[in-house]
């Protein structure tokens, strides 16, 4: 009873903070900016909260911390919306909405998968929160524990259970991890300081940012894959009408699993430091793979594809404030940027801002909630308006698209070699496609390589080189036989269709 | 006045080529005089977020003040300072654009031999503006609870210890490497991508002692993450006055920190630097501007253009030796 009421208190003091006046417009303003920013492709929350930063050292740090993360939030729903209707991802979080998302829409389905993202995103947001009230304490002290080994063998982990994303070839989907490593290390080596396939070039010593290639990748060269079709995409115009929204009863049934599993996938993966809504939402579809009873319908719009990603993402979004807050460690470029609105004002974030400043703590996190409902709210109305998006001519969409692909890619560092990367990347993405390659491994091998060999080389390096430190840590040693246990199981369902194929050929 | 003159040939018509005659026989001065009688640029070459861009942020307001013009905080990050470093180059030396160097800066000049700008060779100092002293942390409840332990079980202990740092060729990573140079204790120094992550692998006991400079590190020093044992400063932090320095536990000579100033392209006249610098000077001193400094982990860098130039050379002598002895690869 004691921990409940104090847990009420709590509460009573977010909702008190929340509901002011100045911190409800700055949510509804943080989610409109975050919303906006995230339908236009390339540029996304990093970009939009590096611009805001000076105005909010201005701000108090609630204020601040409350607009930042609703635009945070608000722009991975938002990005939805360009990866349903275009095949374009409007941020990274949703290359993989695109899959199924944007074969809903060839189908006629845009609006409901439209309102699955919305609703998905609700609760995973919702799930999120709750898990971010409930277990911040707890979560954070066990993530703070994960070293270099317990790194090492979660992505083995997640890079494996990941490979089922891929329902081609085996050969071309290693392919495309590969190719996602070998730009992911491009830049400075963090062990000793040597470029790496840089040729020389001051700006690839930064390596090539995230927007470059998730816009070069999927968004150019959808762009160039348009116009080779010259496709006026004649689309089922019912998709875009309210009563073709709403779900059938079964549609709204298949979607609950999805949603579920996705929003635990995103909170967890949320919660590491490194990984984010954009892996979540890859591991989300993965587990799909495996679990889900529609699972041979994905990737040719199953609602599944488009619930379970959009529930991670937006629960990630939020789990993601754990280390953020609860340990000053930020997964991200964007929850960095939020760290230093709390530095600025004197704030140290850490085990103990909950009790230091429980208004800011329990404001925010009431906020969120604001926040998630306000996407809800805002959405379902304009979903029309967002499908509408599809009746303006491509001659006319598609340039406009390529001038914020590049504007995203050029704020990120004001750089303009990584618009010209965005351009290389596009045509690579292009031409991969044209051969049946699948591309979002690539955003996998880009993010988790360059981690799995920057973990793995820190723990030989401590271990002196001894292997033996991955099974003595239990937690490393259960992910690596799990790891095993997938290999096996996907090794031994192979040879058993290949067995069934040869005997139904001898038949 | 060389930039006076070329500004006013490139509008061409001899009645302004005269008057620039004319300016260069002394009626610059005036022009310095009145210094500044339009706004003035503080260029950063990172985004926004970091110690010194907050530093800047907070100067700026109460230059306003001192000086009456607008001084705008501009962030051009790119290229690792370097698009920042080329729009100050080109803006001019007038004093009315000034670059954020650094500790960086001496560093890159051994490192990037071949880099397009050089914060030390081709701008002056203008004013320091603060100094980032580095700390030595280690677990709070570790084996270790002082920097003297940690110096006698890694001399008794060769290659036994693993020093964490921030990127090679840091200044915390090269302090780290002085460092075991001048204690003699053989070590692995092990990078790590952030200063968050490191202050965590400190905290679980990956690595047994960090090198950190006092902005990163205060966040988890002030939530008890990690136990600070040591200031690197030849004199004891004002931030951490109780706290001995690396001098006072016998590893001499030792003397390491960061630090920012503003710096502009070569031949800012001297009235502007004195100006700034006067200007800069008395709002660090400010007790509201103290405490936003102390807040995130700076301390006012106390002195004049002079003293950074000769500081800069220092720096760049003391870390190429470092860099070659440590085999930190130059990128040539």
């Amino acid at each position: 009873m004691d921990i409940f009421a104090q847990f009420s208190a709590n509460l009573a003091i977010g909702f008190e903070t929340a509901f002011s006046l100045v911190s409800l417009g700055y949510v509804t303003l943080g989610v409109l900016v975050g919303i906006f920013i995230g339908v236009l492709p390339g540029i996304g929350a990093v970009t939009a909260i590096a611009l805001l930063m000076p105005l909010a050292f201005q701000l108090d740090a609630t204020s601040g911390l409350i607009l930042l993360a609703g635009i945070w939030y608000g722009s991975t729903f938002g990005g939805s919306i360009t990866a349903i209707l275009l095949n374009i991802p409007g941020t990274t979080s949703n290359a993989v909405t695109c899959i199924d998302g944007n074969a809903m829409t060839r189908q006629g389905r845009a609006s409901l998968a439209l309102l699955t993202a919305v609703a998905a995103s609700f609760i995973g947001g919702s799930i999120g929160i709750l898990i971010i009230m409930l277990f911040t304490a707890p979560i954070a002290q066990y993530a703070a524990g994960f070293s270099s080994v317990e790194y090492f063998s979660l992505i083995v982990f997640g890079l494996v259970a990941a490979s089922s994303i891929n329902a081609g070839s085996v050969a071309k989907g290693l392919a495309t991890v590969v190719f996602g490593v070998m730009i992911g290390v491009v830049g400075t080596d963090l062990y000793t300081g040597r470029g790496r396939l840089t040729f020389g070039n001051l700006d690839l010593m930064d390596g090539i940012t995230l927007v470059s290639v998730s816009m070069g990748v999927f968004g150019v060269s959808e762009v160039i894959a348009t116009i080779k079709e010259a496709r006026t995409r004649a689309f089922d115009r019912k998709g875009i009408t309210f009563r073709a929204m709403i779900p059938t009863r079964d549609e709204a049934r298949a979607t609950l699993g999805p949603i579920l599993r996705g929003s635990g996938v995103g909170s967890f993966f949320g919660t590491l430091p490194g990984t984010g809504p954009a892996i979540a939402a890859f591991m989300a579809y993965a587990v799909e793979g495996r679990a889900s009873k529609n699972r041979h319908a994905l990737g040719k719009g199953a609602i599944e594809g488009v619930a379970a990603p959009e529930a991670a993402n937006n629960a990630a979004d939020m789990t993601a404030f754990i280390p953020t807050l609860a340990l000053g460690i930020p997964g991200s470029a964007t929850m960095a940027l939020m760290l230093g609105a709390l530095i600025v004002n004197g704030i140290s974030p850490g085990p103990q801002l909950m009790a230091n400043e429980p208004e800011l703590f329990w404001g925010l996190i009431v906020s969120f909630w604001i926040g998630n409902l306000m996407l809800l709210v805002l959405s379902i109305p304009l979903i029309g308006v967002w499908a509408r998006l599809l009746l303006v001519p491509f001659n006319i969409l598609m340039p406009a698209i390529l001038v914020f692909i590049c504007l995203g890619a050029y704020s990120v560092s004001h750089s303009a070699t990584d618009v010209w990367l965005v351009a290389l990347l596009g045509l690579l993405g292009f031409f991969a496609r044209s051969y049946g390659f699948p591309l979002a491994p690539v955003i996998l091998g880009f993010v988790l390589g360059p981690m799995l060999e920057e973990h793995f080389r820190r723990a030989m390096l401590i271990s002196r080189g001894n292997f033996d430190v991955f099974l003595a840590s239990p937690v490393s040693a259960v992910l690596l036989v799990l790891t095993a246990l997938i290999l096996i199981t996907s090794v031994w369902s192979g040879l058993r269709r290949a067995r069934q194929t040869a005997s139904e050929a001898e038949a | 006045m060389k930039l006076t003159t070329r500004r006013a040939l490139s509008r061409g018509g001899l009645l302004i080529a005269a008057a620039a005659i004319a300016s260069t026989l002394g009626l610059g001065t005036a022009a310095a005089q009145d210094y500044p009688n339009r706004p003035v640029d503080i260029v950063l070459g990172f985004g926004t977020g970091g110690v010194s861009d907050i530093i800047a942020r907070t100067l700026a307001p109460e230059l306003e003040t001192a000086l009456g013009q607008r001084f705008v905080v501009k962030n051009v990050p790119g290229a690792g300072g370097t698009v920042a470093a080329q729009s100050v180059s080109e803006a001019g030396n007038d004093g009315y654009t000034l670059l954020n160097v650094g500790a960086s800066g001496p560093i890159k000049k051994t490192l990037l031999p071949n880099q397009p700008f050089d914060q030390v060779d081709d701008f002056e100092p203008v004013t320091p503006v603060a100094n980032f002293g580095l700390v030595v942390v280690v677990a709070p409840d570790g084996q270790f609870a002082s920097l003297d332990d940690l110096v006698s079980f890694g001399r008794a202990n060769p290659g036994a210890l693993n020093v964490g740092s921030v990127q090679v060729g840091s200044t915390q990573f090269l302090a780290a490497k002085l460092f075991l140079g001048v204690a003699g204790i053989d070590a692995v120094v092990v990078p790590f991508s952030s200063t968050p992550e490191l202050m965590g692998g400190v905290a679980r006991g990956e690595v047994d002692v960090a090198f950190e400079i006092i902005p990163g590190a205060k966040a988890a020093i002030d939530n008890a993450q990690v136990l600070p044992v040591a200031t690197t400063m030849n004199a004891r932090s004002a931030l951490f006055p109780d706290l001995p320095t690396v001098e006072e536990a016998g590893i001499a000579p030792y003397d390491v920190s960061s630090w920012n100033g503003y710096s502009a392209p070569i031949g800012v006249a001297d009235e502007v630097k004195e100006k700034l610098t006067t200007a800069v000077q008395t709002i660090l001193q400010m007790p509201a501007v103290k405490d936003k400094l102390a807040a995130v982990g700076a301390e006012p860098y106390v002195g004049t253009a002079a003293d950074m130039v000769t500081r800069q050379q220092q720096e760049t002598r003391m870390w190429e030796k470092v860099i070659i002895e440590a085999g930190v690869p130059i990128e040539g």
